[in-house]
């Protein structure tokens, strides 16, 4: 009878204690979650820096020092590189633990382990696209060729795993404690997959697919008024005239040129304003005579922050700037001689082939005429909560079969192999490395020859007065067009086979208009030998730059700055004035003369706090919906053009059909477009102001969110009061925009450097200075960077300091 | 009295062991204790639930007032349970799991003492 009792409670109890350590679906594992010696309670920080001053470490075999200054950025002052890199990764994990991890398992298809079932269709499209495949390669190739800049990454790695080891599950970030696991040791091959996971966010918008649909609905006439490669009037990176002054290698052009069938791609895309600017002005232009480089590096707002702010400093290197955390060395900074920052190339260096398999095994496929075998490798997903998934992927000489049968939604049989470069292993650290430890031009030059992608507009300042910029990565050698759209993977003819030489890449050293920009655009006028295609270069951004650098003069720090937050819209200035003139505003009252006034007396500029902004966007997006209604509801899938494009069509085809809205038995003419639209945003705008308040104020409109990366609104900052929009200057958009700014002044013995950033170097929502810059940073209050080899406990603006000691 | 005793021993037992050991520390005291010390099962369970119980609300407490309530209201946000809004309600809530798993845990203890001892009726009144 006790027994049975005893039974009873105790089962009672234990259910209980399982209960409350487990995670029932949303809900965090309650026991350990909120128990005040373990869970989140323990994540509540009072001070900004909770770690001992005292590291003992077997790794090291010298002291290092970190000093934090009062951003929290850690500068390391170690003697060797073994230890400076070790350093780097133990710091960073302290800070950033959680993100890197997460970054990683994302990039690595990984996310149903600690998600679930919700998370396979995007882990599958990660592996069929092989960003793991690269990275293994890339890992292989390193350690083989370059032993002794491997140990940079081992010891990064090192430092990490040090890191992790001294974690309790009370230590654990609150993301750990909330989905309810614990970080597993780090590896080199994460440090390479994180670049992987680059080349996917900035060279994996391609539209190849979508052009094949196109071309194959509409044929290459219309396809060129929709979706041509260049207009006339771009302002290319490497300022027109610039000669070319070498020997193009050939380019063959085959007889048949397309392998052409529909095919709907189901791969959620990395956003298409991946971007940024970055200009640099040279002393003749400035008050001081220094030239001074800006950088600014448009991706996801997300906290934590995709940078992380660094020094390094050794005997050999001292060097700051913005590291990705998860990868050892700096990516774009300065050291005592240079600086350097990036802006994506967005050149398409992905290729898809349609395959042919011989027979249902699909252990041949055709290439030149005979059979060849495939490779197969199955891959299996964990999936948290429920069984395993396995995935057969198929590779090819090509590269991995991405659609097939068992991933798509063809409406043929269609099976493609992607091309890419991200798949080629190549040296990207020793290119950030040597750039890191730069002297001058050549130091640069030589440095970037390692590096294959994603491909980077570099942008370069020396002290000693260069400027220049140079278009960094692999760009395969291509006939007119090749690769744009759908190749035949039998043809051999139709593969990239090598790339164009490095020293052929597009660059430009001190031209004479004294400043070098990019901002996305097109790399070259058409005088440049060779074919480099991409659909999304931006055609804003870039030339409002250089309208403006083109007339300032004796620019100081400052002017610079400003132009980073420049808000002119130009996409409105082109086409708004156009738009308002086919109104017939005479016969407006209430609202509709309201807005039509707003617009009319607007100067383009979207100002956070102007109304006007936010209706003509209303109004744009209408435009575009109803304009390019064929496109949306195809049965295949199709892009909109562009926005630069949307307004030359308006502007110069005014009798395609496609500006008729298949929807109604009308013909719509351009000018009734512009009318109905017109009264769409009206009545769209009263619907929101009925729902959401009284105000069209843009920044609240466009409600600019640096969003948690597990979209958890109270670790997010939502509503930042911050103007701007896509394709301006200041592109902070919904979600998206200048995740970094940096401004370096350089000049004989002098560096002087300027950032900022909206989130914070701590990641922990418990710390006092989460996201402690995001209002600074929609305001433009640049944060002074200390940059200085003496730096030591007690030097000013140093908040905390921690020895790491190799000695016990 | 011997309800006081245990109710420190357990929160003793809780307050100094479970920054080094797992969250369920406290059930473990509970269950030892309430094991080792006679007692009727009620008396066990409010041992156990105010053993643990007080000082998981203790120490939320402390915690929360020394970072002026600015995480636990984020957290309070994030859960979006009823009832709880405030920082006092999240301590009370934290005190509450604790306290009922060493509630439990100590009527377990408790219980599993009377399948050996059976001749002490007195510990029933204790």
């Amino acid at each position: 009878m006790k027994i049975f009792r005893f039974a009873f409670f105790f089962i009672l109890t234990v259910a209980l204690g399982v209960m409350l350590n487990s995670k029932v679906g949303v809900v965090p594992p309650l026991g350990k979650f909120l128990s005040p010696f373990h869970g989140f309670w323990k994540n509540a920080e009072n001070e900004a820096i909770n770690a001992p001053t005292q590291i003992a470490s077997d790794y090291l075999t010298d002291k290092v020092r970190v000093h934090f200054d009062e951003l929290l950025i850690p500068h390391v002052f170690a003697q060797n590189d073994s230890d400076l890199f070790y350093t780097q990764g133990y710091i960073t994990a302290f800070h950033r633990l959680w993100q890197m991890e997460f970054q990683l398992l994302a990039a690595d298809g990984r996310l149903s382990e600690i998600l679930g079932k919700q998370a396979l269709t995007y882990d599958r499209s990660q592996r069929r696209m092989g960003l793991g495949y690269g990275a293994r390669n890339a890992t292989e190739l390193f350690k083989n060729q370059e032993p002794e800049l491997f140990k940079i990454v081992d010891a990064y790695t090192a430092g990490v795993n040090d890191f992790i080891k001294t974690l309790d599950y009370d230590d654990l970030p609150i993301e750990y404690k909330l989905l309810d696991y614990k970080p597993e040791p780090w590896t080199p091959y994460k440090c390479f997959l994180f670049l992987s996971n680059m080349h996917k966010a900035l060279s994996g918008g391609d539209t190849d697919l979508e052009n094949t649909n196109a071309l194959k609905l509409w044929g290459k006439d219309l396809f060129d008024i929709l979706y041509p490669d260049k207009h006339a009037g771009i302002d290319p990176i490497i300022p027109s005239g610039t000669a070319f002054d070498f020997t193009p290698l050939p380019t063959p052009v085959p007889d048949s040129i397309y392998a052409l069938g529909f095919a709907n791609p189901i791969i959620e895309k990395p956003d298409p304003d991946n971007g940024s600017n970055s200009f640099v002005v040279g002393g003749q232009k400035t008050a001081s005579g220094n030239v001074i480089l800006t950088n600014e590096l448009d991706l996801n707002l997300t906290s934590p922050s995709i940078w992380y702010l660094v020094h390094l400093n050794t005997p050999t290197m001292n060097v700051m700037g913005a590291s990705f955390p998860g990868v050892p060395t700096i990516i774009n900074g300065f050291n005592d001689s240079i600086a350097w920052g990036e802006t994506n190339s967005r050149a398409d260096v992905v290729d898809w082939y349609s395959i042919e398999f011989k027979d249902e095994s699909r252990n041949e496929y055709r290439y030149n005429g005979n059979w060849v075998p495939t490779r197969k490798e199955v891959e299996e997903f964990e999936i948290k909560g429920d069984d395993s998934f396995y995935d057969t992927l198929i590779y090819t000489h090509h590269g991995p079969v991405v659609y097939d049968r068992n991933f798509t939604r063809q409406t043929e049989k269609m099976n493609l192999a992607m091309k890419w470069v991200a798949h080629n292993p190549y040296k990207e650290f020793k290119a950030f490395y040597l750039c890191d430890k730069a002297n001058n031009y050549d130091d640069f030059v030589e440095a970037f020859s390692n590096y294959s992608g994603p491909a980077q507009n570099i942008s370069f300042a020396s002290a000693s007065g260069d400027i220049a910029v140079y278009l960094a990565g692999q760009f395969p050698l291509k006939w007119e067009e090749q690769g744009k759209f759908i190749m035949d993977g039998a043809n051999s003819r139709h593969e990239w086979k090598e790339f164009i030489p490095y020293e052929h890449n597009p660059k430009v050293l001190n031209p004479s208009r004294g400043f070098v920009s990019s901002a996305n655009q097109h790399p070259v006028d058409s005088l440049y030998p060779y074919y480099i295609y991409d659909y999304n270069y931006d055609y804003y951004r870039g030339r409002r730059i250089n309208d403006r650098l083109r007339v300032m003069e004796n620019i100081e720090v400052d002017d610079l700055m400003e132009l980073q937050y420049d808000n002119f819209n130009y996409l409105a200035f082109e086409s708004l004035p156009m738009m308002l003139e086919s109104l017939d505003s005479a016969s407006f009252t209430g609202f509709d003369l309201d807005y039509y006034t707003t617009l009319h007396n607007w100067d383009y500029f979207n100002e956070a706090e102007l109304d006007a902004p936010a209706i003509f966007k209303t109004w744009w997006d209408n435009l575009r919906s109803k304009l390019w209604d064929e496109i949306d509801s195809a049965e295949v899938s199709l892009i909109r053009p562009h926005w630069y494009n949307t307004y030359y069509v308006l502007k110069n085809f005014p009798d395609l059909d496609l500006i008729d809205n298949t929807f109604t038995p009308e013909q719509e003419s351009v000018d009734d477009l512009f009318r109905i639209t017109f009264k769409e945003t009206v009545a769209e705008l009263q619907e929101y102001l009925a729902i959401e308040g009284n105000e069209l104020t843009w920044y609240r409109f466009k409600n600019t969110t640096v969003r948690h990366l597990l979209r958890i609104d109270p670790f997010s900052s939502k509503s930042v009061k911050v103007g701007g929009y896509r394709s301006i200057v200041n592109a902070a958009s919904e979600a998206h925009g200048p995740s970094w700014r940096m401004v370096v002044e350089l000049g004989e013995g002098e560096v002087n450097a300027w950032g900022v950033y909206p989130g914070s170097q701590s990641a922990n929502p418990g710390n006092p200075t989460y996201s402690h810059m995001v209002d600074d940073w929609a305001t433009g209050d640049y944060k002074k960077l200390l940059f200085d080899p003496t730096l030591d406990t007690g030097s000013n603006g140093i908040v905390y300091s921690i020895l790491l000691d190799p000695s016990n | 009295m011997k309800l006081i005793l245990r109710i420190i021993l357990i929160a003793a037992i809780t307050y100094v062991l479970s920054p080094y050991l797992t969250w369920w520390t406290g059930m473990g005291a509970a269950f030892l204790i309430c094991m080792a010390m006679p007692s009727t099962l009620l008396n066990a369970f409010v041992a156990g639930f105010l053993g643990v119980g007080l000082v998981w609300t203790g120490e939320a407490l402390v915690l929360d007032v020394a970072n002026k309530s600015v995480f636990t209201e984020v957290i309070i946000e994030l859960l979006s349970v009823p009832l709880i809004d405030n920082p006092l309600t999240l301590v009370v809530a934290t005190g509450l799991i604790g306290g009922l798993s060493g509630g439990f845990a100590g009527t377990s203890g408790a219980s599993l003492r009377h399948v050996f001892k059976k001749n002490k009726p007195q510990g029933y009144y204790s």
